[in-house]
């Protein structure tokens, strides 16, 4: 294990609060496996309880707390599911799209 | 560093004169076109040391200097989640036993900015000189975005070049830099690596460099939006794999007849010139036979890599992956191991060099040990051959006639073998460990470099050539002396009683006493509970060769009159000893037997050099022949069972 | 749970190895010049002497590291302070009034000293600032460049792009040909035409 790698494996992806609303009443807390196509989102928490290391390549993958995110399309059979988020387009699989929590406006 | 540790030691990089060079970016991030660029053919194609990672790696002249380039796998991150990001890291681990580049250059996407500047966060803590090559800044203008590439610099502390493909100008600016790694300016402080850190260091230099991101790209998603439709997505997809898998199947089939022929013609012409006997068999049979083995193969890989590099260029690769992901999840697998696999259907050669497209090792091992599985074309002469003696022709199972039924059988009980193996592979791959996240990127539709795929069919030709090549024609002239020797002189023919003009007797008199005929009866209590005697092991052995010389092979053991297509001596062959001497050997027990011994046994000595080739190591092939072995052996034994109380 | 932080990265300045701006957004600070007071986490590092001297420039904080502090060594440890202190901009405050014509005079000197100015420069020409009042600026231009045609649109335009990226509430800029002095030559947008 080379050293930058140890050093990033420490990292710890702190979930997104916002300043002004933090809590705001109007928005609704779900996953990104739950969306809909066509929906947009801001990544409130990533990972939750699964795999430290898929959370820190999530957030690698732009993933990160306080991004938006959009809903783009679904394969045939439901599964995988295209997100754009930081401009550009991936395909995750709901087991993944389970692990990021996003609040949308309601 | 110790020298002398390190396996690439010996390689011309070790002359400290030249300057080491590794290519780091994300996937699609125009690194491979990037490391075409800069080598061209001088590239070649390695194993990093125990892993199955290919290693690209090549030199390039600039200006007066030569600097050899080595183009890593694509990765998002240097936080490793799997052997291939591995690889990553320790190449860029001054620690690590690999050869530690002088300088690093990493290839960002300029449309894709804010995700390829956290991998450029990570690269800079290397400590090792960094250079920038922005990519697609012709993209993002066309999509308009816009960037400023002076303030980029200034605030990432790193020479920043922008490159566009194929602009020849571009790449004299880099060219220059290139010699010199440790003049390369480097950041006064590197960037942060906690994750809220790194997000405020990026949004702050993004706006530094007046980064306006672009616009979704219209052609892409108009385009998608007929290829990702779950109707016409599916439709198309079907249709682009159907044309993809006759491409390989059909029109590489003149172009192997014409090999063939050519061969065919070469042996002739030894049989004219040289004289008749042991010398001229060993040229015409052994040695052009085996080139002609080896060169047969080359039609079907540079289509299959022309296909694969043009479809992986265009961006529909990962649609089509996208598109097949659930269905080949079920195995184990993820979408683009279909290619690989349907490949297979053709050759398994071609489809194993095809798993160089999928990114995670776990995957590549997993289609690798499936391929096999599937039902290639060289199965087919011998299945039309034994279900010939298996069914009459004319029976008809309801609407369908039986040999096709068997066949069809055949075919759906490889390819549901190959899913469960598949499965069961990348089963044990994953250990106990969790499992690897999958996520997979959709770049916007882009026009390949015609200079990419062309580097890509040499590529792979050439390795195939220089590395399998070897194999396939060391295991021919194996077997041909094993079948041909000892000698027989026309004295000794004579003394046995054997008419020297009948070409088929000579033959059949030659295999039934050679060594082969002898390993034929050593294993024979192996094959005993398959019903197989010690004449059907010489042709089991002969096509390890290649599956279809079991025809000929029988054939010619059977001193039929037309060893290809000897289904009437066949026949007419009966056990020569033991208690139940004088019954026919091929009964349809003993048929079904050998047809579902076919179907797995890994009956082929190019698949396995193949194996050895992009696995790196003798490990995988000597555990796929093994498992293929013992799971045909029990499988056979199964259908002769089974067949047997039916009959 | 976290707000986000504020962007931030470090410049090099040429010639001054221990010197480096820290660009931040416009308005963070809402001054220029050096402060009075500073959160605790950059003031210990003040009255310790690892930084030497410190300012407030519209769109960065400069910092000068006395030796032996090096920013190779101390940079990380300097981010973190410096990230922190931003996330209290009410800590700071300026040592003169920190009117915001200030941070305006201080933003036009810095696009003169930088590309825009050399640019002139670099053509024969020079631009010096000759008044800033209420978010209005009068730049004086000499040389070969007033009679440039392209001065007109490209020199002007890209003066007030440079000034209004590190002062959004700029209101005009004015240049003067100082061929006819006191002649306005060419009256720019009284009010901005893009906004932030």
């Amino acid at each position: 294990m080379s050293m930058v790698s140890t050093h990033l494996r420490q990292r710890v992806i702190e979930s997104y609060a916002p300043r002004e609303h933090a809590s705001d009443a109007a928005s609704a807390r779900t996953t990104l496996a739950e969306l809909g196509c066509g929906r947009r989102a801001r990544i409130v928490d990533v990972g939750g309880d699964a795999d430290p290391a898929t959370a820190r390549r999530m957030f690698d993958l732009g993933f990160a707390p306080g991004v938006e995110v959009e809903v783009l399309r679904r394969a045939p059979l439901a599964d995988p599911v295209i997100f754009r988020i930081a401009g550009y387009e991936i395909a995750l699989r709901r087991v993944q799209a389970r692990c990021i929590e996003v609040s949308t406006p309601a | 560093m110790n020298a002398g540790r390190s396996k690439s030691r010996a390689s011309v990089a070790t002359l400290r004169a030249i300057p080491r060079l590794a290519l780091v970016g994300s996937p699609n991030s125009g690194k491979t076109t990037l490391f075409n660029a800069l080598t061209g053919l001088r590239a070649k194609t390695g194993n990093y040391p125990g892993v199955t990672v290919a290693r690209y790696e090549g030199t390039g002249r600039v200006a007066d200097h030569e600097v050899v380039v080595e183009d890593l796998p694509g990765t998002y991150s240097l936080d490793p989640i799997s052997p291939d990001e591995q690889i990553v890291t320790d190449v860029l681990d001054p620690l690590h036993d690999v050869d530690t580049p002088d300088g690093l250059v990493v290839t960002l996407d300029a449309t894709t900015l804010r995700r390829s500047l956290g991998l450029l966060s990570h690269v800079l803590h290397t400590g090792l000189p960094v250079c920038v090559v922005l990519t697609f800044t012709d993209e993002l203008t066309r999509r308009q975005g816009s960037l400023d590439v002076d303030a980029l610099r200034r605030a990432l502390g790193v020479p920043v070049v922008s490159v566009v493909a194929g602009r020849r100008h571009d790449l004299s600016e880099l060219r220059e830099l290139l010699p010199d790694p440790q003049s390369w300016s480097r950041p006064p402080v590197l960037p942060p690596t906690g994750p809220s850190e790194v997000s405020s260091w990026i949004a702050s230099v993004l706006s530094a460099a007046r980064y306006v991101m672009p616009a979704v790209d219209e052609r892409t998603r108009r385009v998608d939006a007929v290829l990702l439709h779950p109707l016409w997505g599916t439709l198309v997809f079907f249709a682009t794999m159907f044309a993809f898998f006759q491409v390989i199947f059909t029109v590489a089939a003149p172009l192997q007849d014409a090999l063939e022929r050519f061969f065919g013609y070469l042996g002739s012409l030894v049989d004219a010139y040289v004289p008749a006997g042991w010398l001229g068999s060993f040229l015409s049979d052994a040695l052009l036979g085996g080139v002609g083995g080896v060169l047969v193969f080359l039609p079907q890989i540079a289509l299959l890599f022309l296909l694969v590099s043009l479809l992986e260029g265009v961006g529909y690769m990962s649609r089509a992956a996208f598109l097949m992901d659930r269905v080949m999840s079920k195995a184990g697998l993820e979408g683009r191991a279909f290619v690989a696999l349907l490949s297979s259907l053709a050759c398994a050669v071609p489809g194993i060099m095809a798993t160089r497209t999928l990114p995670s090792a776990r995957d590549r091992i997993a289609t690798m040990m499936a391929a096999p599985l599937m039902t290639c074309s060289a199965r087919l002469p011998v299945y039309v051959l034994l279900i010939g003696l298996l069914v009459e022709p004319g029976t008809r199972l309801g609407p369908v006639g039986a040999q096709g039924a068997v066949m069809f059988g055949l075919y759906l009980l490889g390819a549901v073998s190959a899913m469960v193996a598949a499965w069961a592979f990348s089963r044990i791959g994953r250990g106990s460990g969790p499992l690897l996240p999958f996520y997979m990127e959709m770049p916007p539709y882009r026009m390949p470099s015609a200079r990419s795929v062309a580097l890509s069919v040499w590529g792979a030709c050439q390795t195939f050539l220089r590395k399998v090549g070897k194999i396939i024609l060391l295991t021919t002239v194996v077997l041909w002396l094993l079948l041909n020797l000892p000698a027989r002189g026309a004295a000794d023919l004579r003394a046995a009683g054997v008419d020297t003009r009948d070409d088929a007797a000579v033959s059949a008199y030659v295999i039934d006493h050679s060594y082969a005929a002898d390993a034929g009866r050593f294993v024979e209590p192996v094959f005993q509970p398959l019903g197989f005697d010690w004449r059907i092991n010489i042709g089991v052995l002969a096509s390890l060769s290649a599956r279809e010389v079991f025809v000929a092979t029988l054939g010619q053991v059977a001193a039929a009159e037309d060893p290809d297509n000897p289904s009437t001596a066949l026949q007419d062959m009966t056990l020569d000893e033991g208690p139940r001497a004088g019954e026919p050997l091929f009964t349809p027990p003993v048929l079904a037997a050998l047809l579902v011994f076919f179907l797995y046994a890994l009956q082929c000595m190019s698949t396995v050099g193949v194996l050895r080739r992009e696995s790196g190591s003798w490990r995988w092939p000597a555990i796929a022949f093994g498992y293929l072995f013992v799971l045909a052996w029990v499988m056979a034994l199964t259908a002769r069972l089974v067949v047997g109380a039916v009959t | 749970m976290s707000a986000p932080l504020v962007p931030l990265h470090p410049e090099p300045v040429a010639g001054d190895d221990h010197t480096l701006r820290w660009v931040v957004p416009v308005g963070v600070l809402d001054f220029v010049g050096a402060p009075r007071e500073v959160p605790a986490c950059l003031q210990t590092l003040l009255d310790d002497g690892t930084i030497e001297a410190l300012a407030v420039e519209p769109a960065a904080v400069r910092i000068r590291l006395s030796a032996p502090a090096s920013w190779r060594v101390d940079g990380p440890r300097m981010r973190a302070a410096v990230q922190e202190a931003l996330a209290v901009p009410e800590q700071w405050s300026p040592v003169g009034n920190g009117s915001p014509d200030e941070v305006l005079r201080m933003a036009v000197q810095e696009v003169i000293d930088g590309d825009v100015g050399a640019y002139v420069r670099s053509h024969g020409g020079d631009v010096a600032l000759l008044e800033v009042h209420d978010g209005e600026v009068d730049v004086r231009l000499s040389g070969t460049c007033t009679h440039c045609p392209a001065s007109d649109v490209t020199l002007t335009d890209r003066f007030e792009t440079a000034v209004r990226a590190r002062y959004p509430a700029l209101r005009a800029v004015r240049a003067r040909d100082d061929t006819a002095p006191g002649g306005v030559r060419r009256l720019l947008s009284l009010t901005p035409l893009r906004r932030r």
